[in-house]
């Protein structure tokens, strides 16, 4: 097993699954054992038969016959760390019947997922009459959006009518109707948007600057969807998505470009919502140099669907959503023959020879990308040769390269980076949004060391 | 972003007209020229104008953006380079939960965070500069390993020191290193501008080498300073202490601080020539043998013959009545549970004159001294006195063995039983002197201090007293008797990294056993079990690492 205990820590859904994780991992397993596909165990629970917990090696997968719906659940994680803590205590076994059995169906379930998909690629009489069906709803949706957009006109100028000052003292109704409003014309993305200004009006000095551009920018968003038909068809694909038409798997992988590659996850953050949180994956590809941005989302109080560890790298074909920028992405193939799941594990990750840019080219990157979608808050930052120091006058941290450029961070205490770069630069990968650059993972003389810890993220939201 | 445009959004458009139609962008930038040509046609009503602009504007900054620049040869400063390699991660990862759990069972495991530290001190390795933040965190709450350990300085390294340079409540680190000649500004700027725990550590370094400088650089503060700041850098003054220092110490017994009044009287009666150590030896010897001497006799510039004394039988006089005078000596009025009032004031009194005295004045050994009360009803008043003025002066171990004896009489009922406070005083002394005599006088007398309850401090003691590392021998000696006493879990919990490994083992499958986890109650069998893990873990990678560089 690749994983460290720190790296399998951070595979629990929440600090008390953690714990009982590790008060688990030193309790009496019946029995336990791992082959080099998968890991398994079974321990005593509150039922007459002991819960059978199984891991999936080459994918990480998990299974337990818990009633637990914490993914992963506690006995999960606590086998995983007996065995991260010392390999020996979970000794290498032939793989029992039940384990064999869930690994077939596992595969077989693979297998007829690739099947399916490759089937359906081919149009049939039948899904003629779907696409007139598909066509008639987003007729429909272009209609709610049209009079969704034409309202949040009209509440914007009404907010500027009346002056923002009023907003300090205002309660959250305001923000939270309109939010609900736009949610039933189904426009999501701006109904978050709605959300996210209504916690700045009172927040530091600047506070009506940061408000206005982001309710300027949403008003050029408008005028962008008003005009849709004179953009060219990529820009306007942008300025859908921007305003929550998505595209389905299907259209995806049928017209999208599909790019192979290395590709190393770099680093990971998440945004609360209400009920969603949403998980953003900035993989790198290590030979075509580019980005790709995967989302995860977890409803409610289930987990992500894949855990995903920084630093660990794949290689698979990914395919991007259409549009000026084409940074979202997702997986379609992977190489079986060189992934076993995480391929390479994340504490010794080599960071991609000549990887990460100066602060310059990537301002400049930041520029270009600007202007082909003007919509994006978080760029990716993959800056090399820099250190991060305190600057004591201005009371903030600051990243500066080697041609000594600066760039202010976001957050409060970043004393274990400075740490890192005390005696060299190190190189760093992390989101810039709105002037401020948030550090999501480190590497130094070549290795990933650190990524920031769950608290330290959480302090600098 | 244009200040007249906020300015508008914030008042709001009704109130703040433009009277202008048109959008006024300039164009700033070229390459969104796409959005702006679909923007740029057809009116728009005020308002909403002011909004696009606005729109415009911040895009613009974030184009346009251009990053503040350093001179990256000298503003930014780097570590010097450090030889030595850092600890594998995993094993650092170890250390800090062992340390971090050894902190918290302070101070009882000084013993065990010395041990570990010179452990990993002795791997030639250094802590990993990611994890100095933490070690850091650590370090501040162990103020007694923060000044001059080489060992600590060593462990941080190069990136460590330069760390606490720009962390001032991490400074602490580099103080050690200022050297022993310092130049009056470098004082005085440290004492002005440095926080608490640098001034603290500043004066104590400097007590060592040049008290009286020290003095004055804490008088010419004094009066500004807060009241805990004046107990805690007075309390300094015990490291080169002379009769220069007396009129200070005099001046702070009229201070507004009980705590600092309270420092002040003790540090003077470890300076025979203060008027308050003569006139407290008046008060004890009157005490002493008020009922036999002559009036005369309390002179002890006199040279009288003392061997006449005490042909007659003596009995303690303590003082009944309280008095201004007492107060103003520093003597507290109202008694601490166990104490009579006039035991109290006795107690006091001969508390703060060293034991050594007595053996002068009634020429006599320390057995017979503390034979010839040993009837006196305020005997356990007088015991308590002398084991406190032995820890607090010192004295010769016939002193020890007369007062172990006395409480082990006094154990078996022939005498009053003295407090028990005392007797752990009369033994951290025996542990600092003779841990020997103590642990022969333990392992002999344990079954009758174990009903006492005295085994515990008997234990803590010879556990600090011990050799480190602790051999076998000494383990399975003390075995028995930690899992037999009411804070024993405790004590295993916060010393397993120095039981031996095979010793772990036997600790493990006792756990195991339902009636010994029963006894435990402040520690948690799954707490003990963790510990022993890490310990074992910390063990086999310290091994990996000496082998390697052995190897090597």
């Amino acid at each position: 097993m690749d994983w460290s205990v720190s790296q399998i820590r951070t595979f629990a859904p929440d600090a008390s699954a953690l714990a009982a994780g590790e008060k688990i991992s030193r309790s009496n397993w019946e029995s336990s054992g791992q082959s080099g596909r998968a890991l398994w165990g079974e321990i005593a629970g509150s039922g007459s038969r002991p819960y059978q917990v199984r891991v999936d090696l080459r994918e990480f997968a998990f299974r337990c016959t818990c009633p637990s719906h914490k993914l992963p659940c506690k006995h999960v994680l606590g086998l995983l760390l007996r065995a991260g803590y010392d390999e020996n205590s979970v000794p290498k076994e032939p793989e029992p019947d039940w384990i064999v059995e869930w690994l077939e169906q596992r595969d077989e379930r693979a297998e007829k997922k690739k099947t399916k998909e490759s089937t359906s690629a081919a149009p049939t009489p039948s899904s003629e009459t779907k696409i007139d069906q598909q066509q008639k709803r987003s007729n429909q949706r272009l209609d709610r959006v049209t009079n969704g957009l034409e309202q949040y006109r009209l509440w914007l100028t009404d907010l500027i009518r009346s002056g923002l000052a009023g907003l300090e003292t205002q309660t959250t109704s305001i923000w939270q109707e309109e939010s609900r409003r736009l949610v039933d014309a189904q426009i999501p993305t701006l109904s978050t948007l709605v959300l996210t200004m209504q916690n700045i009006p009172g927040t530091g000095s600047d506070w009506p600057e940061r408000l206005l551009g982001i309710m300027g920018r949403s008003a050029l968003l408008y005028e962008a969807f008003q005009n849709r038909n004179e953009l060219s068809s990529e820009f306007r694909q942008e300025v859908e998505q921007q305003l929550g038409w998505t595209v389905t798997q299907k259209e995806l992988e049928a017209t999208a470009v599909r790019v192979k590659d290395r590709w190393l996850l770099l680093g990971q953050s998440t945004q609360a919502g209400s009920n969603i949180e949403t998980q953003f994956n900035w993989y790198w590809g290590c030979e075509t140099k580019r980005f790709l941005l995967y989302l995860q989302f977890a409803i409610g109080r289930r987990g992500y669907s894949e855990l995903l560890q920084p630093g660990s790298q794949i290689n698979a074909t990914a395919v991007f959503w259409p549009g000026t920028e084409q940074l979202r992405g997702r997986f379609i193939a992977k190489d079986e023959g060189n992934n076993s799941g995480s391929s390479q594990s994340p504490g010794r990750a080599t960071c991609p020879e000549k990887a990460g840019q100066s602060i310059i080219d990537f301002l400049n990157d930041v520029s270009d990308s600007t202007a082909r979608q003007p919509w994006r808050s978080l760029y990716p930052a993959f800056l090399r040769n820099a250190v991060v120091r305190l600057n004591v006058e201005k009371d903030r941290w600051e990243l500066i390269d080697g041609s000594g450029f600066v760039l202010p961070l976001a957050g409060k205490d970043y004393w274990q980076l400075c740490a890192l770069s005390a005696s060299g630069a190190i190189t760093l990968f992390g989101e810039w949004n709105e002037l401020k650059l948030r550090p999501l993972s480190v590497w130094r003389n070549g290795y990933f060391v650190t990524a920031l810890t769950e608290t330290q993220q959480g302090d600098q939201r | 972003m244009d200040a007249s445009l906020i300015k508008r959004a914030l008042l709001g458009t009704d109130k703040m007209s433009r009277h202008s139609s048109e959008l006024p962008i300039e164009h700033p930038i070229p390459i969104l020229s796409e959005l702006f040509r679909v923007i740029q046609e057809g009116d728009r009503e005020e308002t909403w104008q002011l909004l696009l602009k606005a729109g415009i504007s911040s895009l613009a900054e974030r184009v346009g953006y251009i990053p503040r620049q350093v001179n990256p040869s000298t503003d930014v400063e780097f570590a010097k380079p450090d030889k030595r390699p850092p600890m594998p991660s995993h094993f650092s990862e170890v250390l800090i939960k062992l340390l971090t759990i050894a902190v918290h069972c302070k101070p009882v495991s000084g013993h065990v965070i010395s041990w570990l530290l010179e452990q990993v001190a002795s791997t030639g390795c250094r802590f990993p500069d990611g994890d100095l933040p933490a070690y850091f965190q650590i370090f501040s709450k162990l103020s007694e390993y923060r000044t001059g350990q080489p060992l600590v300085l060593s462990l941080f390294g190069e990136s460590g020191q330069w760390l606490a340079r720009q962390k001032q409540e991490w400074n602490w680190l580099n103080i050690q290193t200022i050297p022993t000649e310092w130049s009056k500004e470098k004082l005085t700027e440290l004492w002005t501008d440095g926080i608490f725990v640098e001034r603290c550590q500043a004066l104590e370094k400097l007590r060592s080498h040049n008290p009286n400088l020290a003095r004055d650089l804490l008088l010419e503060s004094w009066k500004s300073e807060k009241v805990e700041q004046r107990e805690a850098f007075l309390q300094l003054f015990s490291i080169g202490l002379s009769d220069a220092d007396l009129p200070f110490l005099e001046s702070a017994l009229t201070d507004r601080g009980q705590g600092v009044r309270r420092v002040a009287v003790r540090h003077l009666l470890h300076l025979p020539q203060s008027e308050l150590t003569k006139e407290m030896t008046r008060q004890a010897e009157r005490i002493l043998a008020g009922n036999v001497l002559p009036p005369d006799a309390f002179d002890t510039s006199k040279n009288s013959n003392r061997s006449a004394i005490g042909q007659s039988g003596f009995i303690l006089t303590p003082p009944t009545e309280w008095n201004t005078e007492m107060k103003k000596n520093g003597l507290i009025e109202k008694p601490d549970d166990g104490f009579a009032r006039s035991d109290w004031f006795l107690f006091q009194i001969v508390s703060r004159i060293p034991v050594t005295h007595w053996e002068i004045f009634f020429a006599r050994k320390p057995e017979e001294i503390v034979t010839m009360f040993e009837k006196d009803d305020s005997f356990s008043a007088l015991f308590c006195a002398f084991s406190n003025a032995l820890h607090e002066f010192g004295g010769s171990l016939d002193w020890l063995h007369a007062l172990l004896n006395a409480a082990i009489k006094a154990r078996k009922g022939c005498s009053p039983v003295p407090i028990l406070e005392a007797e752990a005083h009369l033994i951290r002394y025996a542990a600092s002197n003779a841990p020997l005599c103590l642990k022969n006088l333990f392992l002999n007398s344990a079954s009758c201090l174990k009903q006492k309850n005295i085994i515990e401090t008997v234990l803590h003691v010879l556990i600090q007293s011990e050799p480190l590392p602790w051999n076998e021998q000494f383990c399975i000696e003390l075995f028995p008797y930690l899992i037999n006493v009411r804070s024993g879990p405790e004590i295993i919990t916060q010393y397993m990294p120095l039981f031996p490994f095979a010793l772990r083992r036997q600790i493990f499958q006792a756990i195991g056993q339902s009636n010994y986890s029963i006894r435990i109650t402040g520690v948690s069998k799954e707490k003990l079990r963790e510990q022993i893990v890490l310990c074992n873990d910390f063990d086999r990678t310290l091994e990996t690492i000496l082998n390697f560089r052995k190897n090597v």
